[in-house]
């Protein structure tokens, strides 16, 4: 299950990668086409939007796995490393209940959005909700994984900075 | 109900489930508790984030990666130290400083955050640690809706409506902004010399600034360009992000040559897990708004107000003390969004100055933002520096309290406050 | 017990729409089910965004939404019929259209869709501000850039004047004009008012009035039939006399807009029959396009009854 699990991390991240890529290139090609050629890309705000909402709940299951997401962590220092894992194991079970209801929020609204076309680009609104169900359903596979680990993943300052 | 609901929150929060779930935990109860459908849960989720503006926030991470990776923040640190880097908390006054060219050019505080946090965290932790460098960029990011442009005040005035401009309201941001900073500064001076923090650098010499001035100045093309950009005219603020983006490549490809092509790979993904890890907060915190919209929180909030004093002195007092309290607890523009319209018919009745309101309102909910428990500057810091929240809270205190002196002041003192706005004819 | 109708919108507290609903709609609500239902209100984008509303009174979530028709496009694009440029003459033909056999057509698409139309109101003409000159004739826009709403209409209509459509975000919309990024924006004297627009250097106005712009108030279809048949009889007649209501608000605040507007040193100017069949002839070929888009059916049915119902 890990190494599935990491597999798909990758490639949750080359399209976090590739969205990005697309918000900046849609915006700066949006200026820039307004002075070179008349007007604006009319497409960009609903475009980059859409891709930015696909960053967003695409890396809410990375930031699950790499720790990132802010814990209050004061009373769990405190335990006693089985009481601590009890804990952790039982926050999952709340995380789980929560992202049970989210995918299936998403799902629903797919369903229902499916036939409202966007003013700018050619798709539908449900594509709004598609990244919401992936990353609720990434997230159910990782909260699984770390409730038979039974250890919170120490968070990593983001290597970048 | 909103009670129970905070509560609740707590109550999660103190299980370490992270803040974003707990948000969402509580929303999930209220909304059962409602009875409405579950899958409210979802749509706001999607809804809260699906806004441009939002974007600033992604750009100047990326931004911010590019300038560490491209060597661009080293150069222009190395040329702040050749000037002020042999007094004692001179890279912490260089931080204010470039938080105040910031917040003239940007309307927000998160983007700002971001953008200096990428680039002064690093040096400011290997010279005076890394909480109080991290508590120092959250205090000085405040300064970007302070000082005009700012999100906020547009926000504000669009809710308020025909009888509050959003000029006037810029320019009594602008003294405020510049006390605040002049206080951190003194801040940083004396908290420089009680710790002993090392003296940088070599000694001042011209002739080292002058050589590198000249060495930075492409560097400075930067700021201007954007600065000049959405100051001029040529683009929007969120889409300065973008063009800063774009400068921040160039320079760091052709200038400072310390970019590489793979360099961009981690760079984008930084940038991108860095801007889900504070939008997935606000996501979920808006299911719990959510909640607190329906059970009419914000009436009931008036209403107790409304019984309990009918000096507008005291009034004002009062909603400054519930907003510190809210700012705790609530995302800002949520806050904004909920209470504007309750409050601001009150106050007209109060017969308090619409503006001088308004500033009261939207300065002391900036400063929320950097309490704790719900502070969302604090969890871009902790983002950024992978320190805990505790941690931070512990060194960006002094700053809160900096920041509601100057709120106190703009309270107690109005016609000082607004001799700006007044100045200019509102 | 009352149960509570939430309404949502993203009009302000002391916007027409809003004000007609809280003082007439809820104590009508309220009187005429004897109590049964009581009415609540969410402005100001309390309860979300726009589109966000629509789909909580689709769910059930909420019990009913007022917002401009052009958020409907995505659910009944039909209702993009009465958004063409230059349509109507004035607000009484085009409630005399909406009011009719062809209006009540379209109103009906939306029961597939979830929702029920309890009324349609005004938002207004839309007139054109900018920073640069007066706007007598369609050249005066050649290479203003006009912010827009992402609306393709309305893009190209602006492009058929020969103006160069600028997108930009509703929340930017104020400092991009203050700025310059945009020379001038289109809206109803009521969003120019509100936004104070001539602080941000629109100084020159002109009354285009190129579209006329509704606002659905529409409630959640299977919220509306649990409802008894008195109940909902009750709920349709309060609507009514809300929408009644609305549109004499509607007018009397557009012409003190518009009042309070020429107080700040804004030129103003209004086009004569003439200057603005100039303006109708240029943009002819934006009625095709929407034709091909909505259907010709209900497109001819539409703008027959224009010209019949034309003083
Ligand atoms: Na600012
Ligand atoms: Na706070």
């Amino acid at each position: 299950m890990g190494r599935v699990l990491s597999l798909l991390d990758r490639a949750v991240e080359a399209a976090i990668v590739c969205l990005m890529a697309v918000v900046v290139l849609t915006v700066a090609s949006d200026v820039v086409s307004r002075y070179l050629l008349g007007g604006s890309l009319i497409f960009a705000n609903e475009l980059s939007r859409m891709c930015f909402i696909w960053v967003c709940f695409l890396g809410m299951p990375i930031g699950i796995s790499k720790g990132l997401h802010v814990a209050i962590t004061t009373l769990e220092a405190r335990l006693t490393p089985t009481w601590q894992s009890a804990m952790f194991r039982l926050g999952l079970v709340f995380m789980l209940v929560l992202m049970v209801v989210v995918i299936w929020g998403a799902i629903v609204s797919i369903g229902a959005r499916s036939a409202e076309q966007l003013n700018t680009i050619p798709v539908t609104a449900a594509w709004f909700y598609v990244p919401v169900a992936i990353g609720a359903g990434l997230s159910i596979l990782h909260i699984i994984a770390q409730f038979i680990e039974g250890r919170r993943i120490v968070r990593e300052a983001i290597e970048t900075v | 109900m909103s009670i129970l609901i905070c509560l609740l929150f707590f109550a999660f929060c103190i299980l370490s489930i992270p803040l974003a779930f707990s948000f969402g935990l509580a929303g999930l109860v209220g909304v059962t508790m409602s009875d409405l459908p579950i899958e409210v849960i979802a749509t706001r989720m999607m809804y809260s984030i699906n806004s441009f503006p939002l974007l600033a926030i992604p750009f100047f991470m990326f931004a911010g990666e590019l300038m560490v990776r491209g060597g661009i923040v080293t150069l222009g640190i190395e040329f702040a130290d050749t000037i002020i880097g042999r007094v004692r908390g001179g890279l912490g006054q260089v931080t204010i400083l470039s938080a105040l060219g910031l917040a003239s050019v940007s309307g927000t505080a998160v983007a700002d955050a971001a953008a200096l946090g990428s680039a002064l965290l690093k040096p400011l932790g290997q010279s005076y640690g890394t909480r109080f460098g991290a508590a120092l960029i959250a205090g000085a990011s405040n300064l970007g809706p302070i000082l005009p442009p700012s999100t906020a005040m547009i926000v504000y005035a669009s809710i308020a409506g025909p009888g509050i401009s959003v000029p006037a309201l810029f320019l009594g941001g602008v003294l405020p902004a510049v006390l605040i900073a002049g206080g951190m500064s003194l801040y940083v001076y004396f908290a420089a010399r009680m710790r002993g923090f090392p003296l940088r650098g070599e000694a001042f010499s011209m002739s080292r600034v002058v050589r590198q001035g000249i060495k930075t100045l492409p560097v400075f093309f930067l700021p201007i360009i954007v600065i000049g950009g959405i100051v001029g005219g040529v683009f929007t603020a969120t889409e300065g992000g973008a063009i800063a983006v774009i400068l921040a490549m160039l320079l760091g490809f052709f200038y400072t040559r310390e970019l590489k092509v793979s360099d961009l790979w981690p760079c984008l993904l930084g940038a991108g897990l860095t801007t889900a890890s504070v939008t997935v907060i606000i996501a979920f915190a808006s299911t719990m708004t959510f909640i607190f919209s329906i059970d009419g929180l914000p009436d009931q909030l008036a209403a107790g107000l409304k019984a309990i004093t009918s000096s507008p002195q005291m009034f004002l007092i009062l909603v400054f003390l519930l907003l510190v309290i809210v700012g705790m607890f609530m995302e800002s523009t949520a806050a904004y969004v909920m209470l504007v319209p309750i409050f601001v018919p009150i106050a007209e009745a109060y017969g308090i100055d619409g503006v001088h309101f308004a500033l009261v309102f939207i300065l002391t909910l900036i400063v929320g933002m950097l309490t704790p428990p719900v502070g969302v500057l604090l969890f871009v810091m902790c983002g950024l520096s992978g320190l805990k929240l505790g941690e931070i809270a512990e060194e960006v205190w002094p700053y809160i309290l900096i920041q509601f002196g100057v709120v106190a002041a703009v309270l107690f003192f109005p016609d000082v406050f607004l001799a700006l706005p007044r100045l200019a004819g509102y | 017990q009352a149960a509570t109708l939430r309404l949502g919108s993203g009009f302000g507290d002391k916007h027409s729409s809003t004000i007609a609903l809280r003082d007439v709609f809820g104590p009508e609500v309220e009187k005429r089910t004897e109590g049964r239902y009581a009415v609540k209100i969410f402005a100001n984008s309390e309860l979300g965004q726009a589109s966000e509303m629509i789909n909580q009174a689709q769910s059930g979530i909420n019990f009913g939404v007022y917002v401009s028709s052009a958020f409907f496009n995505a659910q009944v694009p039909q209702i993009g019929v009465t958004n063409l440029p230059f349509l109507f003459p004035d607000r009484e033909t085009a409630f005399k259209v909406i009011d009719g056999p062809v209006g009540q057509k379209i109103t009906a698409l939306f029961d597939a869709k979830g929702l029920s139309v309890l009324g349609v109101m005004e938002l207004g003409f839309r007139n054109i501000t900018n920073s640069k000159h007066a706007i007598k004739e369609p050249k005066d826009l050649a290479g203003l850039k006009i912010r827009l709403q992402n609306n393709p209409v309305h893009i190209a209509t602006f492009q058929l004047l020969g103006a160069s459509p600028t997108s930009i975000d509703a929340s930017e919309m104020y400092s991009a004009l203050s700025q310059g990024v945009a020379d001038g924006q289109e809206n109803p004297y009521a969003v120019i008012n509100s936004f104070q627009l001539y602080d941000a250097k629109q100084k020159f106005m002109t009354n285009t009035g190129h579209f006329f712009d509704v606002i659905v108030f529409a409630v959640s279809k299977s919220a509306l039939e649990r409802m008894s048949p008195a109940d909902q009889a009750a709920v349709r007649e309060a609507a009514r006399l809300a929408t009644a209501e609305q549109r004499r608000l509607a007018a009397q605040m557009d012409a003190d807009n518009l009042k309070q507007i020429l107080t700040h040193q804004v030129e103003f100017t209004e086009l004569t029959d003439d200057q603005r069949a100039k303006f109708r002839e240029a943009t002819a070929p934006v009625y095709s396009k929407v034709r091909d888009t909505i259907g010709a059916g209900i497109f001819d049915e539409f703008t027959a009854a224009v010209s019949a119902a034309k003083p």
